[in-house]
């Protein structure tokens, strides 16, 4: 289960606006779904051995390639600022933006 | 269903040319697209493109590879350089990609004929295709039902004969499911067998990309294209070339049967699927009573890792680099959840909270951390049982595909990947085929797992059962192209 102040406090983690939204069933939607992954809290694992692994991380060399173009990187930006062969992204900041 | 292989002795004969192709599979989605909606963006001018490039290299006589001219679907969060890639979302809705995914690459480099960007469950979080921005597809098996998710546009287009194969991807089924739903074959590849450079992810420990076809010898075609190591996603290994050592010969193959993966299923449903064991075993496959307890957990597993690793990779839609910007705001950390509330529909918000919840302080080792040994003994438990058997045999899904007006809560909806998500867990490769059809003539999927990195073995299997019963179960259905 998860209250309505809970159901803030993740939205506030997860970076989303909850305006609007009814929280008391949001919270009981989310809940139910807390619950069903709370199922993993009784299974038995003695037996497995759970540190062996097949899988090997792959290394590669550590070298310079050629990178994208800052002004490609710029081109589905909301915002930003080109120089030349520079530029950045523009953070809207309280009155910058409509 | 029209075959690649039957596309490409038509060109290679001319008795067509690639362009007259293009333009019927592309005049039968623009005509058809509005009420079926398998497509997002239809790609006319790129299409009939490409399908003169191939025209002019026959023209040269030139040998033209298998997927040359070949009109086919891409599910919409293959980044394609120029043509806008939503992932079904509004976040996304305008955002036009600089570079081409790995896969793209390596079917343009074959000349295939892209008809445009496959409909999908938004961020591929969905198993209905109801929660795409830009409104559901219709299963064209039956216009009341979904086509499932979330590749299902990509599903729809190849059973509505507006493609002839698609290219999906399958976090916890949405490659095998919809092929499931559809009447179609779905392959989920090895987990490092093809690249996922360009694909938008969503749970990158999972997420593999691979074909919807409209036969078995179609799917290892397309496999074989697309599959390859490339250093720019460090997982892929490549997996060894299928289709020229294909032979549908099954004598001696050991194929489990775990009882766990039947449990209350439609009588219809386990009918099936135990018929199509049954030809196998005819054709000279040996069937095995297995075992497979940790299914149960599957489900519950998948939604920890998956929301988890999703709560993540989400983090990027911030607005300020690309996608949807609120437009009133208060400060900066406003913007940002404005942003993200406005841009996201309710199921991808529902699992971004729960990936948030569960990688949360005083939740990790009770969620996260459980759900890590999880997998770790589901993948045991597959590795043990390819010591005994070769492959298992198991239904794709719990029912056929569901109706539009289902009123389903989500966790009821999550149940329709039961038998799926298991198999992304362990990362090892899975085909779906149709096997039968319910009483209201919707199809009915089985789905083969094998060894990691031996695709061959399924999609041998499941052309031996494709050719034990001539096919019957591939049947076109109305609309699209008919050659």
């Amino acid at each position: 289960m998860i209250t309505a102040d809970g159901l803030l406090k993740l939205a506030s983690l997860s970076k989303l606006s909850l305006d609007g939204i009814d929280l008391d069933e949001t919270a009981r939607d989310v809940g139910s779904v807390i619950d069903f992954a709370n199922e993993v809290s009784t299974a038995d694992l003695t037996g497995y051995n759970l540190t062996e692994t097949d899988d090997q991380s792959p290394l590669r060399e550590d070298i310079v390639v050629p990178s994208v173009p800052v002004g490609t990187i710029l081109v589905n930006a909301g915002e930003a600022v080109t120089d030349g062969g520079g530029g950045f992204f523009v953070a809207p900041v309280k009155g910058a933006v409509k | 269903m029209t075959s690649i292989t039957q596309i490409h002795e038509l060109l290679v004969s001319k008795k067509m040319s690639a362009s007259e192709l293009a333009e019927q599979y592309v005049s039968a989605a623009e005509r058809d697209n509005p009420e079926m909606k398998a497509y997002i963006t239809i790609t006319r001018d790129a299409a009939m493109s490409a399908a003169r490039e191939v025209d002019a290299k026959i023209a040269r006589g030139a040998e033209i590879p298998p997927l040359a001219g070949v009109p086919f679907n891409m599910k919409d969060l293959v980044s394609t350089a120029g043509v806008r890639t939503t992932c079904a979302s509004k976040m996304l809705e305008d955002y036009v990609p600089f570079y081409d995914a790995a896969v793209w690459e390596a079917l343009q480099s074959q000349g295939a004929v892209m008809v445009g960007k496959g409909n999908m469950d938004e961020f591929a979080m969905g198993s209905t295709n109801k929660t795409s921005y830009f409104g559901a597809p219709l299963n064209p098996r039956g216009k009341s039902r979904v086509p499932g998710g979330s590749s299902g546009g990509v599903a729809a287009a190849v059973a509505g004969g507006t493609a002839v194969y698609g290219i999906g991807s399958d976090t916890g089924g949405s490659i095998r499911q919809p092929a499931a739903y559809c009447g179609v074959v779905g392959l989920k590849p090895t987990y490092g067998a093809v690249s996922r450079y360009g694909l938008i992810a969503f749970a990158s420990s999972l997420d593999q990309i691979g074909p919807l076809t409209a036969n078995v010898r179609d799917a290892a075609i397309v496999l074989d294209a697309i599959s390859d190591k490339d250093s720019r996603d460090m997982t892929s290994r490549g997996t060894a070339k299928t289709a020229d050592r294909l032979t549908g010969d099954v004598h001696g193959l050991r194929i489990g049967i775990a009882r766990e993966f039947f449990e209350n299923l439609p009588p219809e449903i386990e009918e099936s699927v135990m018929a199509s064991a049954k030809t196998l075993e005819k054709q000279g496959a040996v069937l095995a009573d297995v075992s497979f307890p940790m299914v149960s957990y599957g489900l519950p597993t998948y939604y920890i890792l998956a929301c988890a690793e999703a709560s993540s990779n989400l983090g990027r839609y911030d607005g300020l680099r690309f996608g949807h910007r609120a437009e009133e705001f208060r400060d900066l950390e406003d913007f940002i959840c404005k942003t993200r509330s406005e841009g996201f529909g309710a199921e991808v918000k529902r699992r971004i909270l729960l990936g948030t919840y569960v990688l949360s302080s005083g939740y990790y080792d009770a969620f996260y951390n459980k759900a890590q040994q999880l997998r770790r003994a589901i993948s045991n438990d597959f590795e043990k049982l390819f010591g005994a058997v070769d492959c298992l045999l198991t239904p794709t899904t719990p029912s056929t595909a569901l109706r539009f007006d289902a009123q389903l809560s989500p966790v009821e909806v999550y149940m329709t990947d039961i038998c799926t998500v298991p198999i992304n867990i362990a990362g090892v490769p899975a085909i779906s085929f149709p096997c039968g059809f319910d009483a209201d003539g919707l199809p009915i999927g089985a789905q083969l797992i094998g060894r990691k990195f031996d695709e061959q073995t399924i999609l041998n299997a499941a052309l031996a059962f494709e050719n034990a019963t001539a096919a019957e179960f591939l049947r076109p259905s109305n609309g699209g192209v008919s050659l």
